[in-house]
């Protein structure tokens, strides 16, 4: 008996060990068996982790043909974004995310005729600098059919003040082949824009946001799945953009957004494809499509995904290359024009003990001809290179 | 071996005995005492759902899925196969390729020259031939479904199926609204949840060779134990003792004979790592239990206990007074 006493008070229970690499991939496969898709449902992360990003965003300088005064460098953007996210207790979790973006280069201050009749930017001066400091905390309860969660995010920079609060729930069918998920979110947004290079004309106003989500995702088949969403979004207050000389835009902006997705596993390949669509419209008379296409290839500890994106929008009602001051609202930002983008990456981690590496390259470019609608071209169209590197670590 | 505990607490208790997969069966559910036709039906449904596993995956039964692919072995031909089997097979693949080929579900075939029933073996000049069959490389997989490259080959699931069986009958169990139940087949035991008072459910290891001591007991609350080794099962050759795991690169036994006990958070994971445990030989059985990094007892051929979870293990004599 004295052997049985000893044997029971040691025995472990498997649900506080950690996995190992080889557990990890037994059980992804075991996963995709249909009598583990319950036990495999929601639960809190196993892990605490804690993560270090750093991206560098550069945008390519206004091409000369383009430019009439200012600065042609434009936008460079630093982001260092440091993460955690721990498990506590069976059923809930917690992650902080604390973000720092430091940004300088010159943007369009507005449109005018170059000497030769074509449009041109004028830029805004010299070099501007600013800090941004995001801080976000989300806490997240998990029960046996799914999980919900509450995040809290506060940004601040020089001229820019954010709290935004995100409420959102997900929950699976019986024979989980299901998730639904839903989410509702509000941000005040306070603009008290800075004298510097240019002259702006208000001192403080407000921005109100408000948002609500509802998607689901459907099990196809034990390597395939889809998911459709709809998203709308409704915002108020000082919308025009108190950094160019010209822009007028309605107070009230509400937005609709319907996406969706598929994904393919190809066992053999230890591949998968990604397909994703987002369609947008919008009662400043803008819509837009997105679709993006991605493969996944995994290599042992080691995972390569290429992917391709494609953009199109349509102009704002109120856009024009030449902000048309005689309207009641008006805007020459490239950003309201028709245009059509491309976008090519190659995201890949690599993956050693309990650290994952990560590592990101992609290029945008954006012009008015490759757009699927009419419009006339705005010349401060921007191209940018991003990179990204970042490390993990998960540990008990 | 292991066996499932005396179970001494108050709410109704419904058990359910029978046979499947070759192997003896059991269930036991602790129940709110106006549940038990609830009980009896969930026993009844997993029983059935055992047995269509094993009539689908029996390499015994000449209408299974699995003898009609083998009786396809190199004909060029396809079996379709559900997503189900498709996955199980993905999985036996990733654990093929963990355990080196140590794993192989085309093994089977070696034991034409094994008999461990009969204690006897038959003409082993014949293993370099059989080798030739054996191969996962071999087995080949597209959308129309799988087909056995070469002929003569055999696919056998029995090392995954009861495992998988079991964690299957403990899910019916927890979508059938049974959240404290045990299932034992053939010694690979599920826990779904506690004992209905929270305490966990105990399970024995048993002494292989005087199987009615027990030389471990553990606790299970939402896991699983499974057990590789079998010490009725063996050849002797030359006064050398070989179990009946079946090295699929030379054809031969593995002769460290040993029983190698695992818990895991599903029996499909623990009775995989307890499989190829006993497919390796020596230090290389430790490392691989190691890396595994889940809790583990090994029982040599002369009863001695080793691994996280042996009674004399140095880890044991630390926490809980």
């Amino acid at each position: 008996m004295a052997v049985i006493e000893r044997g029971v008070k040691n025995a472990r229970s498997a649900s506080t060990i950690k996995q190992s690499p080889l557990v990890r991939t037994l059980g992804a496969a075991v996963a995709a068996l249909p009598a583990y898709q319950n036990t495999y449902a929601d639960a809190p992360p196993e892990f605490t982790e804690v993560g270090l990003r750093y991206s560098h965003y550069s945008e390519d300088s206004l091409s000369e043909d383009k430019f009439i005064a200012g600065a042609r460098g434009r936008y460079d953007i630093d982001v260092t974004q440091l993460w955690i996210e721990a498990p506590i207790g069976s059923n809930w979790s917690i992650a902080v995310d604390v973000q720092n973006d430091s940004m300088s280069g010159a943007s369009p201050w507005f449109v005018g005729t170059q000497v030769d009749g074509q449009p041109g930017v004028i830029m805004s001066g010299a070099s501007i600098y600013d800090n941004r400091v995001e801080v976000g905390a989300t806490t997240r309860y998990f029960w046996a059919d799914g999980n919900a969660g509450f995040n809290v995010t506060h940004s601040k920079e020089d001229d820019y003040e954010a709290l935004a609060l995100a409420f959102d729930v997900a929950w699976n069918s019986s024979d989980n082949s299901r998730t639904w998920s839903a989410s509702a979110s509000t941000s005040n947004d306070r603009v008290e824009p800075v004298n510097g290079n240019i002259p702006v004309f208000i001192d403080q106003e407000d921005i109100d946001t408000a948002s609500i989500y509802f998607g689901v995702s459907q099990i196809l088949s034990s390597t395939a799945i889809v998911r459709i969403g709809l998203g709308y979004t409704f915002s108020e207050g000082y919308l025009s953009d108190p950094y160019k000389l010209f822009d007028a835009r309605p107070d009230e902006h509400s937005r609709t957004a319907l996406s969706g997705g598929y994904r393919k596993f190809f066992p053999e390949a230890q591949g998968a494809l990604q397909i994703d669509y987002r369609y947008y419209s919008d009662d400043w008379g803008t819509d837009s499509h997105t679709a993006e296409v991605a493969w996944h290839q995994s290599f042992d500890r080691f995972a390569l995904t290429p992917y391709l994106r494609y953009y199109s929008q349509r102009e704002a009602d109120f856009f024009s290359v030449i902000a048309d001051l005689e309207q009641d609202f008006y805007a020459d930002d490239f950003r309201l024009s028709s245009y059509g983008a491309i976008t090519v990456g190659l995201r890949s981690t690599v993956q050693i003990g309990d650290w994952q590496m990560e590592g990101q390259l992609e290029r945008y470019e954006s012009d008015n001809d490759w757009g699927l609608y009419d419009g006339e071209a705005a010349p401060a169209l921007v191209n940018f290179w991003r990179a990204t590197i970042g490390i993990s670590w998960r540990f008990d | 071996m292991a066996l499932a505990g005396a179970l001494t607490s108050q709410p109704s208790i419904t058990e359910h005995a029978f046979r499947v997969m070759g192997g003896p069966a059991r269930i036991v559910i602790e129940h709110p005492s106006d549940q038990t036709s609830g009980a009896r039906a969930a026993c009844q449904r997993a029983e059935t759902l055992l047995q269509a596993l094993e009539a689908r995956f029996s390499r015994y039964r000449s209408d299974s899925l699995i003898s009609q692919i083998n009786r396809l072995a190199g004909t060029g031909e396809w079996t379709c196969i559900d997503e189900e089997t498709r996955a199980l097979l993905q999985f036996c693949e990733r654990l093929w390729e963990q355990s080196q080929g140590l794993f192989d579900p085309t093994a089977g075939i070696l034991r034409q020259v094994w008999d461990f029933s009969q204690g006897r073996h038959g003409d082993i000049t014949k293993l370099p031939n059989l080798c030739a069959k054996v191969g996962w490389s071999k087995v080949l997989q597209s959308d129309q479904g799988i087909a056995l490259s070469h002929a003569g080959m055999e696919l056998d699931l029995g090392g995954v199926v009861k495992e998988y069986g079991a964690d299957k009958a403990a899910q019916s169990f927890r979508e059938a609204g049974f959240n404290h139940a045990l299932i034992e087949l053939a010694g690979d035991i599920v826990a779904v949840g506690s004992k209905t008072s929270g305490a966990p459910w105990l399970v024995g290891i048993s002494n292989p060779s005087a199987p009615s001591e027990t030389l471990v007991s553990l606790e299970l609350n939402n896991s699983a134990v499974a057990t590789s080794g079998d010490y009725q099962r063996y050849i002797e050759i030359d006064g050398q003792r070989y179990s009946h795991f079946l090295n699929p690169h030379t054809g031969w036994p593995v002769n460290e004979a040993a029983s190698v006990s695992i818990i895991s958070d599903s029996c499909l994971t623990a009775g995989a790592v307890a499989t190829v445990a006993c497919l390796h030989s020596g230090e290389d059985a430790t490392t691989w239990l190691n890396d595994a990094g889940l809790p583990w007892l090994s029982i040599g051929q002369t009863g001695e206990c080793t691994g996280p979870l042996a009674p004399a293990h140095p880890a044991n004599d630390i926490d809980r007074n």
